[in-house]
Formats: structure tokens, C-alpha cells, sequence
């Protein structure tokens, strides 16, 4: 079985943190795509959370912002080194 | 020696950048000055690289590899950015500055200004740091092999 290319693994993995950014919601646009989809479920997840859910989500939101934009780079970084080696390798 | 010290003080600088990100969770008045608070780190760190700052910026393009040419347009763009998060946060300041006797406009302009930058900010954190993704993780095996 061929091995799965590293850039390929870490798109992956930003695909899933964005996932999971979508469904916490807490970016406007994910709010905005989720008050799209089901105008109910965008209603319970405004309302304010409390306890250690209001301490937690604004890092959690911090950290996938800053997450999804990085993994992108170091996957699209590892694809271009990748496809270089390629044509060397072709040329 | 000189790793050690950038690495420390990225360290210190990253944990007051995601605490100052977060004023949902830590309060306005923490917010405000741990922003003061990171002034200094930063400020240090950018003369800590000043000799890269003055290297690539007094080159052409033409003269640099595609790397070090994306790393400088970033570079520059996460200081605008940080530049205007920085300016707005002063001016909309609500705890700290009023705490030391300055009174600031509540504009709403400057309030969007502020959080759009400061959002854009993060995304430009995060490719910052994984442009040093390397070194990050070599900084991170280092020490764990020297205490194994």
C-alpha cells in the first residue's frame, strides 16, 4: 500500500479542525452558514454559554483560528516540495 | 544560547498572545493590559531579529530565494496588522487607559476596526509560526532527548 503523502495528511487535518471549528460556530461565517441550515439550532447556539464552557471556547477559538491557516501552509508547503522532487525526479 | 532565548521568549510571547486573543474568557481589563504586557516581548523581539529585518529589506526580490521573499511579505503584513489591532485596542480602551487617567472615544469604527484586525492577526499568527514549524519541533525534540 503506498504510504499517504504528508501534505495530503495535514490537508486533512485542517479539513477536520475547520470541521470541528463549523460546528463549535464560533466565527461569524460558521454562525452564518449554521443560521443558513437550521435557523433553530443557530438560535440555542447563541445564546451565551456559562462556566467552564465560557472559559474554554474563546481559546478553543483562538487556537483553531490559528491552527487551520498553519496546517494549510505546512500542507500546501509539503505538496510543492513534493511535486518539485516529482519533476526532478521526471526530468 | 541565542536558540534558548528566542525560544523562551516565543514561548512567553505566544502564551500572552492566545490569553489577550481570548477577552471572552479572561475579562476586558486583563485583556487591555496583558496587551500592554505583550508590547515589550514583541518589541524585543523584533530587535532580537533586526538583523534579518534589515537583511532582507534592504534586497531586491530578485536576490532572495521564493522562501525568504514570502517569510518578508508576511512578516510584513502580520506587523501592519499587529500594528493596527494595536492602535485601535488604545483607542477603544475601556479599563486600562481610563485606569491611568486617559479618557478614550468609544467609536464604533475603531471597535471593528480593532476586532477585524485582530482576527485577521490570528490566521497570519498561524501561518507565521508554521513557516517555522521546523525549528519549532526541533526546539521541541531538544530538550526531551537531552533529559532522556
Amino acid at each position: 500500500m503506498n504510504r499517504l503523502p504528508a501534505s495530503a495528511v495535514v490537508l486533512l487535518a485542517a479539513a477536520l479542525v475547520t470541521l470541528l471549528l463549523l460546528l463549535l460556530g464560533q466565527t461569524p461565517w460558521a454562525q452564518g452558514i449554521r443560521e443558513a441550515a437550521s435557523p433553530a439550532l443557530a438560535n440555542s447556539a447563541t445564546k451565551d454559554p456559562h462556566g467552564v464552557t465560557a472559559l474554554i471556547l474563546p481559546f478553543a477559538k483562538v487556537l483553531m483560528v490559528m491552527l487551520v491557516p498553519g496546517l494549510i501552509a505546512i500542507g500546501l508547503s509539503n505538496l510543492v516540495n513534493t511535486l518539485r522532487q516529482q519533476n526532478r525526479g521526471n526530468s | 544560547m541565542k536558540a534558548q532565548r528566542n525560544w523562551q521568549l516565543d514561548i512567553l510571547q505566544l502564551v500572552l498572545f492566545v490569553l489577550v486573543c481570548a477577552p471572552l474568557a479572561t475579562g476586558l481589563p486583563l485583556h487591555e493590559w496583558l496587551s500592554l504586557l505583550l508590547v515589550g516581548p514583541l518589541v524585543l523581539h523584533l530587535l532580537w531579529h533586526w538583523n534579518w529585518v534589515v537583511g532582507v529589506f534592504t534586497r531586491s526580490s530578485r536576490k532572495l530565494p521564493s522562501p525568504t521573499q514570502f517569510s518578508r511579505a508576511w512578516n510584513l503584513l502580520l506587523f501592519i496588522l499587529m500594528v493596527v489591532a494595536s492602535v485601535t485596542g488604545v483607542l477603544i480602551s475601556q479599563a486600562a487607559l481610563p485606569f491611568l487617567g486617559i479618557h478614550t472615544a468609544q467609536d464604533p469604527f475603531w471597535k471593528l476596526l480593532h476586532q477585524v484586525s485582530a482576527n485577521l492577526t490570528l490566521a497570519v499568527v498561524g501561518v507565521h509560526l508554521a513557516v517555522h514549524w521546523r525549528w519549532i519541533v526541533n526546539r521541541l525534540r531538544g530538550p526531551a532527548r537531552k533529559v532522556m
